[in-house]
């Protein structure tokens, strides 16, 4: 439907309250922090600005898998401006967002394991001189094969590309089977089998990586005379502040109470800032040799070699289906190109498979997913992570199906509706599911049945179903651990705050809990998004609410601490409720 | 950031100053600045010095020479200012079309004619950052001495990708340049030759003054199409202009004339060739639409030197020759 | 290079300051002058982040060499509210539209916007406000709402309002 048909345009909401009006449950309310970021006040990482602050610049590897022989880098460090340089010898101690692969150097120690791989790192009085200084760090390169394709990679044993692989350059495998599939795929009436590629891709988020890192030196004698780093504070452009919290203080070995990680607005993630990066780690050592505040900030260019967005991945599927149209299962085996790290690819790996279950009933699925290593920038978590390429696959052979069988594509899917309160194949428990009326809204709202079919050649109408998950730890593999955690402290005295971390996401959630609870009036709260340990996520906003009671705010990222949260965690994973827990 | 080098700036009031200050050694001529300061981010150039037609007013007019039947665009007018001229819209309508979809709006107002028909060629394997080139090792029109585009090849086949000189070239149009050497002008077909490293005659020194469009007063119907992925921003994948001229001022009467130029093949724009069977057809008539592009089609073969496989640019280019063809009849 | 010293008016106020020769116009606004509403997305033309108004027409201030605007009239986002009581009908228009998720994009959309609505005598249609939004790449919002917002923007500029003699 045209956006310029006036009569669809929906209504602006009206209502101001930008200061002082209630929120209201079921009423559109302004976001919190929209308007300061309009008016160009919000200070991003980038915007932020340190007496004295150095500049910092990573050198990348111009090659795509070559061993690191000498790195030479006495010629930049006799610039004039030139404070530090450092280079992956400096930080030996391997990190991974996933606690179970650690594979991932700040910097390459040994081998480079693609094209924009970082070798080394300069700070210095400006821009311009760190990437004079680059140009004077001499590395010499042993040029090694590089792999481009999973597969080939794969078949690659003794060519591993990532130094802390355990088996060739297999990153992940997993295979999952509910129900037998072999049997019911013998007595379907059809078969649908196809070849599928997904090419990946990027985030895109307009904001560039940005971190900035500042030492506070104390006047303090440790017992044994050690070494004192001082305090460490990290502003950085991340998603996951907590865990670059911890990877820092692995990777640096410092304790993590003296390092502070801050998270200044983001603009823009979709998952591309979710794990630690080598300008964070270089910019604390930086800091911490040179005892300046050090930032770096990316170039576009550096932002696709961070990159970590959706993985290609190549996948066969065969689908049975009855004479009515009925899915049976589906048997799906998928190579994913992971590229040089595994970054979430452990995930992606259950994701590839464990996210298809739904909004289909079937009676049977297995698949088998294999993630490579490959000479490429490493891929990740984007936006409906993992979900997205195998629902390309089913998709396709959903319609493909409905031609073979002469059955409409929309009535296709309704007579493979999961129906609500039930179980997928693979145990994820369903509350309500609104599908079918999705379905009904659709079809009317596109004028299926009449258009449809008067569309000339080369024009379309095409649908397609989707799911996704809400707590995404019982879908990585099945496990009895807490899904979602909720800390929650009522505060009786006059004086009301909420302490949160400043995350989108969890913006998101005030907004909603600031709705959600406001009808009810009474005691006060103090909402807590909980982080690990200490002095992660400082108290950057001390933000007065209104009216606010029995209350609720839930993130992924948090740890699990009340018992709220362990009675949230019995009810998940629960597919369609999304963030709407029930308050006693 | 993308920095630029390191580089003095100078800021000459007028064209003589500008002309003067271009003959010292490592000056380097800036107008918009929206293709050279990428360039310049990218490290494809190493000036010590820039000097900037900012503040040079003189060369920003537009008029209409009766007596010389010709229409004047000052080189420093912006797409912009070009695309909305009420004056080249009665004279070039299709220049205007070309103006109004080089990139966004935000580039259209800033970036200059003068520096559109002097836009530098592109290629895929150069327009990337000194790093990214630095992991193939150059290439001709870089740092290196191999082609990525045609292997074995010696001669450097960047693109061509100014929207406006397909169009400019269809209108007869010419440029006058000034230089140390004085005055001169040049017909457009003749200014640019077939080498990506250095795609114009333009000596060093010299300055693009201004386009000069030779008016009609015979019935015409001249168009531009441009593919691109993206609805803005992008450079063009494929680009044809169209200029007829018509017995009389209807689309059904008969071809009188026809010139057709394509862009973003090689360095150097296509005037294609063997047009005359169309010639006595009306614009109308299918099988012009169907005789142009096939022309098209058969005489230009685009390369992998701009994102998308060259054959199906060149089916594109077939489809929007006869695109453009149709769009034209439509419009009466 | 040695630094020269640079004259121009931002958001109306005079401002001078030492630039050297290969600064761009946004490096000075982020940089020397914290004003940090224009954004730095590509750093070369594509993303529309970096937009300021020169002379009234938007331009992107990265491909700008800072010592070509001398003399001239800079408008950054900073100063888009000044005359409206801190907020323009587009800024109050966006918000209730939530038409700013991340904000990053949104400067850079706000002064093209302006433009726009500056130079149409009454409200704008749809796809004036696509054209001329067109150079700015938003990645989280999606334009629907943004479009959204700067039709309702230029209705409530364009309708007589009795309190307020804001609207242009």
């Amino acid at each position: 439907m045209s956006h310029d048909d006036a009569g669809s345009k929906p209504v602006a909401p009206s209502a101001a309250n930008t200061s002082g009006e209630p929120w209201l449950r079921g009423k559109h309310h302004r976001k919190v922090d929209a308007m300061a970021r309009m008016q160009g006040i919000t200070r991003y990482t980038d915007d932020i600005k340190l007496p004295g602050m150095l500049h910092a610049k990573i050198k990348r590897s111009p090659h795509p898998h070559a061993k690191i022989i000498s790195i030479d880098a006495s010629r930049a460090l006799a610039m004039p401006g030139v404070y530090a340089v450092v280079t992956g010898k400096d930080f030996p101690i391997p990190y991974g967002i996933i606690p179970w692969t650690p594979d991932e150097t700040a910097l390459a120690v040994d081998k480079a394991l693609y094209v924009g791989d970082g070798v080394a790192a300069v700070a210095a009085v400006d821009e311009d001189t760190a990437i004079d200084a680059l140009a004077a760090i001499d590395v010499q390169y042993e040029v090694l094969t590089p792999l481009y394709d999973p597969e080939e990679a794969l078949a690659a044993r003794d060519n591993p590309i990532n130094p802390y692989s355990k088996k060739g350059n297999l990153s992940k495998k997993v295979l999952l089977e509910f129900g037998d599939v072999d049997a019911v795929l013998e007595g379907a009436a059809l078969i649908v089998e196809g070849d599928y590629f997904f090419e990946g891709t990027t985030h895109g988020a307009i904001e560039p990586h940005c971190a900035v890192a500042m030492v506070e030196r104390v006047e303090r004698v440790e017992a044994g005379g050690d070494q004192e780093q001082g305090l460490l504070t990290v502003w950085s452009s991340t998603q996951v502040s907590h865990y670059l919290h911890r990877e820092l203080s692995r990777v640096l070995t410092m304790p993590a109470n003296r390092i502070r990680v801050i998270q200044p607005p983001l603009g823009g993630a979709f998952g591309g800032k979710s794990e630690p990066f080598d300008l964070e780690f270089c910019v604390a050592k930086l800091a911490l040799i040179t005892g300046r505040p050090v930032k770096l900030l990316y170039t576009r260019e550096e932002v696709f070699y961070s990159h970590r967005g959706r993985h290609p991945m190549k996948m066969h599927y065969r689908t049975g289906f009855t004479q009515d149209g009925r899915m049976l299962g589906i048997d799906a085996k998928t190579f994913i190109d992971g590229g040089a790290y595994s970054s979430f690819g452990l995930v992606t790996t259950y994701y590839s498979g464990q996210l298809l279950c739904a909004p289909y009933r079937m009676d049977a699925y297995r698949f088998l997913s294999k993630r490579a290593y490959t000479n490429k920038p490493a891929c990740g978590p984007k936006r409906g992570h993992g979900s997205v390429q195998p629902r390309f696959a089913i998709e396709v052979q959903l319609d493909k199906a409905a031609v073979a069988l002469g059955l409409d594509p929309i009535e296709l899917r309704r007579r493979n509706d999961l129906g609500s309160d039930t179980r997928t194949i693979n145990e994820f428990a369903i509350g309500s599911n609104g599908f079918m009326e999705c379905l009904r809204r659709v079809e009317e709202a596109s004028e299926w049945k009449t258009r449809r079919p008067t569309l000339p050649l080369g024009r379309g109408l095409g649908v397609a179903g989707s799911t996704y998950i809400s707590g995404t730890n019982y879908p990585i593999y099945p496990n009895a651990m807490p899904q979602a955690a909720v800390q929650v402290c009522l505060d009786r005295r006059a004086g009301r705050a909420c302490f949160r971390a400043p995350t989108i996401s969890a913006r998101e959630a005030i907004r909603c809990w600031r709705s959600s609870s406001a009808k009810s009036s009474g005691c006060r709260c103090l909402i807590f998004v909980c982080c690990q340990r200490t002095r992660t996520c400082a108290p950057l906003t001390w933000e007065p609410t209104a009216l606010a009671s029995r209350s609720w705010l839930a993130t992924r990222a948090s740890m699990p601490l009340a018992s709220c949260a362990r009675k949230s965690a019995r009810r998940s994973p629960n597919v369609g409720r999304c963030l709407r827990t029930e308050w006693p | 950031m993308l920095r630029l080098p390191r580089l003095d700036v100078l800021m000459p009031a007028t064209l003589d100053e500008a002309v003067l200050a271009l003959q010292s050694p490592g000056s380097r001529l800036i107008a918009g600045g929206t293709d050279l300061l990428p360039n310049l981010k990218h490290r494809l150039e190493s000036p010590t010095m820039l000097v900037s037609l900012a503040g040079v007013r003189e060369l920003s007019t537009i008029t209409v020479d009766d007596d010389a039947q010709e229409l004047v665009i000052g080189a420093g007018a912006t797409l912009t200012t070009v695309e909305q001229c009420p004056q080249v819209r009665a004279h070039a309508p299709s220049l205007c079309s070309a103006a109004g979809l080089v990139a966004s709006p935000l580039i259209r107002n800033q970036a200059t004619l003068g520096g559109n028909v002097n836009l530098d060629t592109r290629c895929r394997y150069v327009n990337q950052t000194d790093f990214w080139r630095s992991a193939i090792g150059g290439c001709i029109k870089s740092e290196g001495t191999v082609c990525h585009v045609v292997p074995g090849g010696k001669n450097c086949v960047a693109a061509m990708s100014s929207d406006c000189v397909p169009v400019l070239i269809s209108l007869g149009a010419s440029l006058q340049l000034v230089g140390p050497n004085g005055r001169r002008r040049v017909a457009m077909k003749d200014y640019y030759v077939a080498d990506g490293t250095r795609h114009t005659t333009r000596e060093d020194g010299e300055v693009t003054t201004a386009v000069i469009v030779p008016l009609v007063s015979t019935p015409r119907r001249a168009g531009y199409s441009k593919w691109t992925v993206r609805g803005s921003i992008d450079f063009p994948l494929t680009s044809v202009a169209l200029c007829f001229d018509l017995e009389r001022d209807e689309v059904a009467a008969p071809i009188a004339g026809a010139t057709v130029v394509v862009g973003v093949l090689g360095a150097k724009p296509r005037v294609v060739t063997r047009l005359d069977e169309v010639v006595g057809k009306s614009l109308s008539d299918p099988e012009t639409a169907a005789i142009v592009a096939e022309r098209v089609h058969r005489q230009c073969k685009p390369l992998a030197n701009v994102p998308y496989e060259a054959p199906y640019r060149r089916q594109m280019l077939r489809v929007h020759t006869r695109r453009a063809i149709e769009a034209l009849v439509a419009d009466g | 290079m040695t630094a020269r010293l640079l004259r121009f008016s931002v958001n109306g106020e005079p401002v001078t300051v030492a630039v050297e020769p290969q600064r761009t116009l946004l490096e000075v606004l982020r940089y020397e002058l914290d004003l940090i509403g224009s954004k730095q997305g590509c750093d070369k033309g594509d993303c529309g982040a970096c937009t300021v108004q020169i002379d009234g027409l938007p331009r992107l201030s990265c491909l700008t060499l800072a010592l070509a605007v001398e003399g001239r009239d800079i408008q950054t986002v900073e100063g888009l509210g000044r005359a409206h009581g801190g907020c323009h009908p587009l800024q109050d228009a966006m918000d209730r539209w939530d038409a700013a998720q991340c904000g990053f994009c949104t400067p850079g959309i706000l002064m093209s916007a302006e433009s726009l609505l500056r130079r149409s005598p009454g409200p704008v249609t749809r796809s004036e406000v696509r054209e001329a939004l067109a150079g700015n790449l938003c990645r989280c919002t999606g334009y629907t709402k943004i479009i959204d917002a700067v039709v309702d923007a230029s209705e409530q500029m364009a309708a007589p309002r009795d309190e307020t003699e804001a609207a242009q």
